[in-house]
């Protein structure tokens, strides 16, 4: 065995910690306590550290752009608006979406969860290049800083999408600032997706085979792929926008032959791929949290699997139907209306996966689960309503509605932020060491849930009616679906508000976690909670696929790799790593 | 893991491929200045042929940069997926963007000069007449 | 039962004391640090891609402004600039091959002329820069419309207007109408743009291949561990890739 036992000072992770020992998770080194210094953690390449960085970074944003959605709410309570003008309103719901967008959803699962499980999932030490993810995080900051910085002078009225001319010719306003916040994160987005592709090519532990990786890894991947391949093109197309915002060229102007529809379909070239960007991570989450908890090996490991590649694919051939009536050939567009209709198939592909993976397992209603069910309903709706967006002369009359609004925050918001929760949750043991209130947990999941319904379908119903988005006033009689909806976002944000109060609180009064307190399987659980610096004490041997519930229905234990190793999933074998 | 031996050229293979650049370099030029079109067009053989050529010459270039230069010739079959990964989601791009400009000037019921398809009956006197030709993306009302 | 911190996760007799904790040994590091390299010049392709895509759109719909805008350029200039930066793409290559044998001395060499060439590109680029907005093409405000009269001029010559700028005697370049149209503006557009987009491109490689140079004067690089090089490499032939295709799209719209 070559082990110098010097250079492993780490509790071996197949040591569990005594149970119930009190304080017994804070003391042996993991990537917490090995450094204290604000310096150790600001220039740190963990991928761990690196996750919290980010936690910490996207929870302000979501709360700037929270901030901002309060605020609208507020002002649609009465038909001619409450408490701003035509004007402040414009920059209120381009504050929300720039800041939503890109500075919360895009990089909410990916760079929080995904920079913190990935190493650990695939049982390597770091993501390939963690110089690479510090500088993907010291971007964002510096996007962020932008943001704020625009924020505070007083924003953009653009809109989150920047619409030529609009935004090149007539916006008098923050919009170069904007678009160079924007620039700049989307550099911090083409890096961590990097960074994820090739870690999961090249740093997988042995034995880890494509097949045996944790679907949340797959979903992981595919939504690198479109990081990485769509991001270039809105870096380009926002770079044009400040060009010609700040030197008056023609590029969009039809005055000098420019197209503005050549800029909505650049736009959308990324943008509709962000979407996927946004909620695919969450359906790795989900894939993740309904097996576990229905102790209950995934049905359909495969289709899941290639139902996140495929929906990354096919999801870039469908940009277009955000364009329907923006005057683009009506041929194109029924193609893009068809193409629209197949992103449903690997959709739903995953939701019946999901369902047939809970049939005849033993359900347990934990938070991470009960945000599970909530991401699968809400997704469904979101994207069912997606399908009737989708078709063509559905569309004439939809589009630039309310409808269009509910329809995407139940994707974005039921889907990606429930999973994100649920995320946050389920890893938040092995990221502190410490469980939460599990009370707590599950009445604040059921507040989000009730909330988001209260201030959503009420939507959907006004955007039936014919109430157009991006307007700070309305007809009166609009109003009771509006009140209806504002009384539902004061609900949500309580919910919001509530892990802050107990997810804290859990720090320095939860109970000590254990390495595995989900009995769950996958290569994460296997080491010590919190993880030690590194990791793994030694590079860990997969033997198993990656949901073998139903090989170990029987066992109850806070470890599972103290088992035999025929019966465990996975094997930690001692010693130098074999050579595969 | 296998030891992966690196592959290392030989300097006459570069000085090679320079020279093949440089020929190609100056094909490029010179075929700009003949008008291919007026032959083809001769020849019913279509327009464009000059873009065609240079486009055909540039993209020889780039795979020999990208092949010997770069090595993409010794490379794994991953690095050639990643290489062309790039150049595919382009083609996506081109082909989506362009199904819309190809064909956005033909609304249903208009050809390809906006004229309509049917006859449009004149309307009698003190009527507005049924217009068609202010289609958003009609030449001349468009622009 | 000597382990090091090193060779516990990397085969023994790599030895190499630039291997990163997190690879099991130098080849893995290698392939990574390519493979990342790749998939970074995909989104390159991407990025600069949009612009190509505006551009081909726009060239389809205004092919007779494009043509003149291309007119106005200096193909030679261009085309001189394409044989310096192919010609530095090759000592490029010739520097990757030294560091692949561990010769710093050659990585040097080699590095320095592919600066010195690309130093000499950005010359030149500077130069167009300046006779173009010298004559009025650089749009917004300052494009002129109405070019002065030209001289005598065959159709080789075409172009070349004001090539004898630089020898004091003005010879005036205009189209054959004696009148640029405005839609002119936005090919000049896609041109300023495009090469300003390249030319900082290859900013980021003169300071990516100085600090090359700083690490081969340290003897960094041997046969074992040579991936700056490697990968600054790759980008370089990037840079080169990408007007390869710039100079025909642009210069040489004469039959188009």
């Amino acid at each position: 065995m070559g082990m110098n036992p010097a250079l492993n000072p780490i509790v071996s992770p197949i040591t569990p910690a005594p149970p119930g020992s009190e304080g017994a998770v804070a003391r042996h080194p993991n990537y917490l306590n090995v450094k204290h210094t604000v310096r150790s953690w600001l220039l740190t390449t963990d991928h761990k550290r690196i996750g919290i960085l980010y936690l910490f970074s996207i929870t302000l944003f979501f709360f700037i752009g929270g901030g901002a959605a309060t605020l609208i709410r507020l002002n649609l309570l009465t038909p001619s608006g409450l408490i701003v003008d035509g004007a402040d309103y414009n920059k209120l719901f381009t504050i929300h979406g720039v800041v939503m967008v890109w500075f919360f959803l895009i990089p909410s699962i990916p760079a929080t969860m995904g920079n913190f499980v990935i190493p650990l999932m695939i049982g390597a030490k770091d993501l390939a290049f963690p110089k690479i993810n510090l500088l993907s995080w010291y971007l964002f900051v510096f996007s962020g800083i932008f943001a704020f910085i625009m924020i505070t002078l007083g924003g953009a009225d653009t809109g989150w999408t920047f619409y030529t001319p609009y935004s090149t010719a007539f916006s008098n306003n923050y919009v170069t600032l904007t678009v160079c916040a924007v620039f700049i994160n989307g550099f911090s987005s083409i890096l961590t997706g990097l960074n994820f592709i090739v870690t999961v090519h090249k740093m997988r532990c042995p034995g880890m085979t494509w097949f045996r990786m944790p679907l949340f890894l797959w979903s992981l991947y595919a939504t690198s792929v479109v990081m990485v391949l769509a991001t270039p093109i809105l870096a380009i197309t926002l770079l044009l926008v400040g060009i010609e915002h700040i030197f008056g060229v023609g590029i969009f102007d039809p005055k000098l032959g420019g197209d503005p529809i050549l800029f909505q379909h650049m736009f959308w070239f990324y943008s509709h791929p962000a979407v996927y960007i946004m909620v695919l991570p969450g359906m790795g989450v989900v894939s993740e949290l309904v097996t576990c908890f229905s102790r209950k090996r995934i049905f359909g490991y495969e289709f899941i699997a290639f139902s996140s590649v495929a929906i990354a694919l096919v999801g870039f051939l469908v940009w277009a139907h955000h364009m329907f009536v923006a005057g683009i050939s009506v041929y194109s567009a029924s193609v893009f209306s068809l193409l629209s209709f197949i992103v449903a198939i690997p959709s739903s592909v995953k939701v019946f996966d999901w369902t047939a993976t809970m049939y005849k397992g033993s359900v347990k209603l934990d938070t991470p689960m009960l945000c599970a069910l909530g991401f699968i309903g809400l997704f469904t709706l979101g994207g069912l309503t997606g399908v009737m967006l989708a078709t063509l002369g559905m569309d004439v009359h939809m589009h630039d509605t309310y409808f269009v609004i509910a329809h995407f925050h139940y994707i974005m918001v039921g889907g990606t932020v429930m999973a994100y929760f649920g995320g946050l949750h389920y890893w938040w043991p092995k990221a502190t060491g410490r469980m939460y209130s599990e009370v707590w947990g599950r009445v604040t999941v059921c507040i989000i849930f009730l909330g988001f319904n209260l201030t959503f379908f009420p939507q959907f119903i006004l955007g039936y009616l014919g109430m157009p988005r991006r307007y700070h006033s309305y007809p009166p009689e609009f109003q009771v679906y509006n009140v209806l909806s504002t009384a539902g976002a004061s609900i949500l944000a309580v919910g919001y508000l509530l892990p802050f109060a107990y997810l804290p609180w859990s720090l320095r009064w939860g109970k000590p976690a254990g390495n595995n307190p989900w009995r769950a399987t996958g290569l994460e659980w296997q080491t010590a909670s919190p993880p030690p610096e590194h990791n793994f004490e030694v590079t860990p041997v997969v033997t198993e696929e990656a949901y073998a519930y139903h090989l170990r229905k029987a066992q109850n234990g806070a470890s599972i790799a103290v088992t035999s190793a025929g019966v465990a999933p996975v094997t930690v074998v001692i010693g130098p790593t074999p050579e595969n | 893991m296998a030891e992966v031996k690196e592959h290392i050229a030989a300097p006459r293979m570069y000085i090679g491929v320079l020279i093949a650049l440089m020929i190609l370099l100056v094909a490029t030029i010179i075929t700009a200045f003949i008008d291919l079109d007026a032959w083809t067009t001769a020849h019913h053989l279509g327009a464009g042929w000059n873009t065609v050529v240079a486009l055909l010459i540039a993209m020889l270039k780039a795979a020999l940069i990208a092949l010997f230069f770069m090595h993409l010739k010794y490379a794994s079959r991953l690095t050639w997926v990643f290489a062309s990964a790039g150049v595919v989601w382009l083609g996506i791009m081109l082909t989506l963007t362009m199904s819309d400009y190809f064909t956005r000037n033909h609304p249903p019921g208009v050809n390809a000069k906006g004229e309509p398809n049917y006859i449009v009956e004149p309307a009698p006197p003190g009527h507005p007449s049924p217009r068609i030709d202010n289609y958003p993306g009609q030449p001349g009302s468009y622009h | 039962m000597s382990a090091t911190a090193t060779n516990i996760h990397s085969p023994p007799n790599s030895g190499d004391a630039h291997l990163q904790h997190q690879f099991k040994n130098a080849d893995q590091q290698r392939e990574s640090a390519t493979l990342g390299m790749w998939l970074f010049l995909g989104t390159e392709v991407l990025f600069f891609g949009g612009l190509f895509v505006s551009y081909a759109i726009y060239r389809v719909r205004w092919p007779d402004d494009f043509r003149e805008g291309s007119l106005d350029l200096k193909w030679y200039l261009g085309g001189l600039n394409t044989a310096i930066l192919l010609l530095s793409s090759f000592f490029m290559a010739l520097g990757v091959r030294a560091s692949q044998q561990g010769d710093n001395r050659r990585v040097i060499r080699h590095l320095l002329a592919t600066i010195a060439l690309a130093v000499a590109f950005l010359g030149v680029k500077g130069m167009e820069y300046y006779l173009e907005y010298d004559e009025g093409l650089v749009p917004g405000e300052s494009f002129r419309l109405q070019p002065p009269p030209r001289s005598s001029e065959s159709a080789l010559t075409r172009g070349m207007g004001s090539f004898e700028r630089w020898t004091g005697k003005y010879v005036p370049n205009a189209d054959e109408h004696g009148q640029r149209t405005r839609r002119e503006q936005l090919f000049m557009c896609f041109y300023f743009i495009m090469t300003a987009i390249h030319a900082t491109h290859m900013l980021i490689g003169i300071g990516l291949m100085t600090w090359l140079m700083m690490l081969a004067r340290r003897r960094a690089f041997s046969a074992a561990w040579h991936n700056p090089v490697e990968v600054v490499g790759l980008y370089w032939h990037f840079v080169d890739t990408v007007w390869v295709f710039l100079f025909p799209v642009l210069y040489l719209l004469r039959n188009p």
